[in-house]
């Protein structure tokens, strides 16, 4: 107790000071915080919208497309021209997809800069700012025009429908345009889904084309107001959930493969009771059932060709796909008829010709083009991801698109032939509507020795296989040494040796025919036929040497056929020289009978000996080959 | 694409079906040879020049012939 006591005041005090210390932090932090947050952001009130003309579409239920014609007027003391646009943080963050600001309309029409701005967490708005051209000078005007789509505006009301029944949609947003100026005059008109409307509140006033609103005047900045209109749906309300493109580009087919994987939702009315399919037998005698999908189209770029579509199941027979010189079309009917909550998982693919997407620049480099994707109209997709897979070899991808992505991909894929891969770019992007289809583009180095990697692969591939197969018959597969089968294989290989030396024997002997024969009838030259006939009996001995030694090699072995091999090819050895021997001295009765007609006259007498001595030579001959014929055949 | 772009061209004819045809037909004849060689021959009388002077031309030929014939059928590669 005594430490203690004594430590008490010096304890006491130190936790003051950390108390005072902590609480200063504290407040500090406190104080500096708003300083640094965004939503400290103040809009200048520099503009006053002295008119305002807003047109709200909501026939289609998935997407809305809100129309802004604006008159605004520099209120401040100085030149500006940074107009800021106000969107609602809930709407923004989830059913904003597109943006636009522009003057004129038509050919004149000139788009303007819109940049995403700050958040006014005060107001719960996220600012857009929107860039003139020019500033604008203080009470001066300016006309332009905003352009936003939205999706999922419209809900169900009801939730669930009868099989055979036409849903409802309400559509709830804001009756004045929210925006950080004061307006002077806002007027709205609405376009509902359908003229059959159930409710409308603030009622407004009917007219040919939908609803209208106001003229309101003064309308105070940030000013809220609940628009809602209850009207039956005439269009179902589908939804892409992800919507994958894959662009393969292939320079060796010419062609790019463009492969669209689809999870489309039908997010109309769900139904009351399970689907029947007797009921719907019943009701498709009459009319097919309002909310019920049955055929989807998709327009594809012009000279679109080998359409394919499938699904989870294979193959789907029931589609059209018809290509003409402005596009190409592609019909699918799913698998089974959509009703609302359902789901359907498909993908299709189809070629389009690289003469008419990609094209060189002048720096050498190829550039692709083509849509960002071409799909249902009206029908938006959450999550859109394109992949472009370039030609293996190429490199230095750049992609340029027409709008911001959430989120660039890339990466290597590999395909048929492939070596080091293919370079892919690609990117991600929420909210897509029919607005955004525009073409973005794709440029890449490849030089032209990537082409032969693909051949070269394919050869090699050839190639290893011939090498597989000759690596094979060379491996020994026998357990232990088996003699007995090498002595036979080298028997084997030893008698087509002595074919082959037959064969060439027999070939030398037509040489020396032919020789001959040249001797008889063309140039009677005796020692040009000498010098020939030598050349060739050297030769044909030669080879004979050869039979003979080709048979040493199976001398040393065991058994019969080793032994009857050696005794045929001395045999075969030996009938040749035989038959050589009777061609000679047939050849030589000739030439001797040539040199006794250039000396002196020869009588009948002796021409007719030597022609009997000749044919005797040739019959011997003769019987000497087929000899040596029926020898080789039996080796 | 637009005119201040080359057009692309293809390594390949339009319709390569006859030359995929040729090349496979005349690679198939010489992968034949080389079949007939290897099975008619023994190992102490297979030579390896006169294999490989089948097999590598038989090779290119198939391999081209392939890569041809992959583009006919409209294979992205």
């Amino acid at each position: 107790m005594a430490t203690m006591r004594r430590f008490r005041l010096p304890h006491i005090l130190l936790i003051c000071i950390a108390a005072f210390f902590y609480a200063a932090a504290l407040f500090g932090n406190a104080a500096s915080k708003p300083a640094d947050r965004k939503s400290s952001f103040m809009v200048p009130s520099t503009f006053t919208n002295t008119k305002v003309e807003r047109i709200l579409d909501i026939s289609h239920p998935a997407i809305a497309r809100e129309t802004v014609t604006l008159d605004v007027e520099n209120t401040g003391k100085s030149a500006t021209g940074e107009y800021f646009v106000a969107v609602d943080v809930d709407l923004e963050c989830r059913k904003l997809a597109w943006l636009e600001a522009y003057e004129g309309k038509g050919a004149s029409r000139k788009d303007w800069i819109v940049e995403k701005g700050a958040l006014d967490a005060s107001n719960s708005v996220q600012l857009y700012k929107v860039t003139f051209p020019k500033p604008l000078s203080p009470f001066s005007h300016q006309s332009f025009t905003l352009y936003f789509v939205w999706v999922g505006l419209v809900s169900n009301l009801p939730k669930k429908v009868a099989q055979g029944e036409q849903g409802s949609g309400v559509y709830q947003g804001a009756l004045h345009w929210v925006s950080p100026y004061p307006t002077t005059e806002e007027k709205l008109g609405v376009r509902p889904s359908s003229s059959e409307i159930h409710s409308r509140t603030p009622s407004g006033s009917l007219t040919s084309t939908g609803l209208s609103y106001g003229p309101f005047r003064d309308v105070a900045p940030f000013s809220r107001e609940t628009l809602r209109v209850h009207a039956k749906l005439s269009h179902v309300p589908l939804r892409g959930s992800i919507l994958k493109r894959k662009i393969t580009i292939s320079h060796w087919t010419g062609i790019a493969n463009v492969l669209e994987s689809w999870e489309l939702w039908h997010d109309g009315a769900e139904l009351v009771q399970p689907f029947s399919r007797t009921d719907l037998l019943i009701q498709g005698r009459y009319a097919t059932p309002p909310t019920m999908i049955q055929h989807l189209r998709f327009d594809l770029p012009a000279g679109a060709f080998n359409g394919e579509y499938r699904d989870f199941d294979g193959n789907v027979s029931t589609s059209h796909f018809s290509s003409g010189r402005s596009g190409a079309t592609l019909e699918l009917r799913p698998r089974y008829p959509m009703f609302g909550g359902w789901k359907y998982q498909f993908w299709f693919a189809y070629d389009v010709p690289l003469s008419k997407s990609v094209g060189i620049g002048k720096d050498g480099r190829y550039v692709w083009k083509g849509p960002v994707m071409r799909g249902l109209q009206n029908v938006p997709v959450d999550r859109l991801e394109v992949e472009v897979v370039l030609p293996e070899g190429s490199n230095s991808a750049q992609i340029k698109l027409p709008f911001s992505a959430d989120e660039k991909t890339s990466g290597r894929e590999y395909s048929y032939f492939d070596t080091i891969g293919r370079e892919t770019v690609g990117f991600v992007k929420t909210r897509v509507v029919d607005e955004m289809w525009k073409d973005f583009e794709v440029s890449y180095n490849f030089p032209s020795t990537a082409y032969f990697r693909k051949p070269f692969v394919a050869i090699v591939a050839v190639l290893a296989a011939f090498l597989g197969s000759m690596a094979v018959l060379r491996l020994e597969f026998s357990i232990g040494k088996d003699s007995k089968g090498e002595a036979a294989e080298m028997v084997r290989t030893v008698g087509m040796r002595v074919h082959d030396i037959h064969g060439k024997l027999e070939s030398l002997l037509a040489k020396l025919n032919v020789a001959f024969e040249d001797f008889k009838h063309s140039h009677h030259d005796v020692a040009r036929f000498e010098a020939a006939r030598a050349d060739l009996t050297a030769q044909i001995q030669s080879t004979l040497v050869d039979l003979s030694s080709v048979t040493k090699s199976v001398s040393g072995l065991s058994g019969d056929d080793s032994a009857r091999l050696e005794k045929s090819a001395a045999q075969l050895a030996n009938l040749w020289i035989e038959r050589l021997s009777k061609v000679r001295q047939a050849q030589d009765e000739v030439v001797a009978l040539r040199k006794k007609v250039s000396a002196s006259s020869v009588d009948d007498k002796t021409r007719r000996q030597v022609g009997e001595r000749i044919k005797k030579l040739e019959v011997e001959e003769e019987v000497v080959a087929k000899k040596a014929e029926t020898l080789v055949a039996g080796v | 694409m637009s005119s201040n772009l080359a057009p692309f061209r293809q390594p390949l004819p339009a319709n390569p079906a006859t030359l995929s045809f040729l090349l496979l037909l005349a690679g198939f004849a010489l992968a034949s040879a080389f079949l007939i060689y290897e099975v008619t021959q023994t190992k102490y009388s297979r030579s390896l020049v006169r294999e490989l002077s089948l097999a590598v031309p038989a090779s290119a030929l198939l391999g081209m012939g392939i890569l041809v014939s992959f583009v006919n059928n409209g294979v992205a590669l």
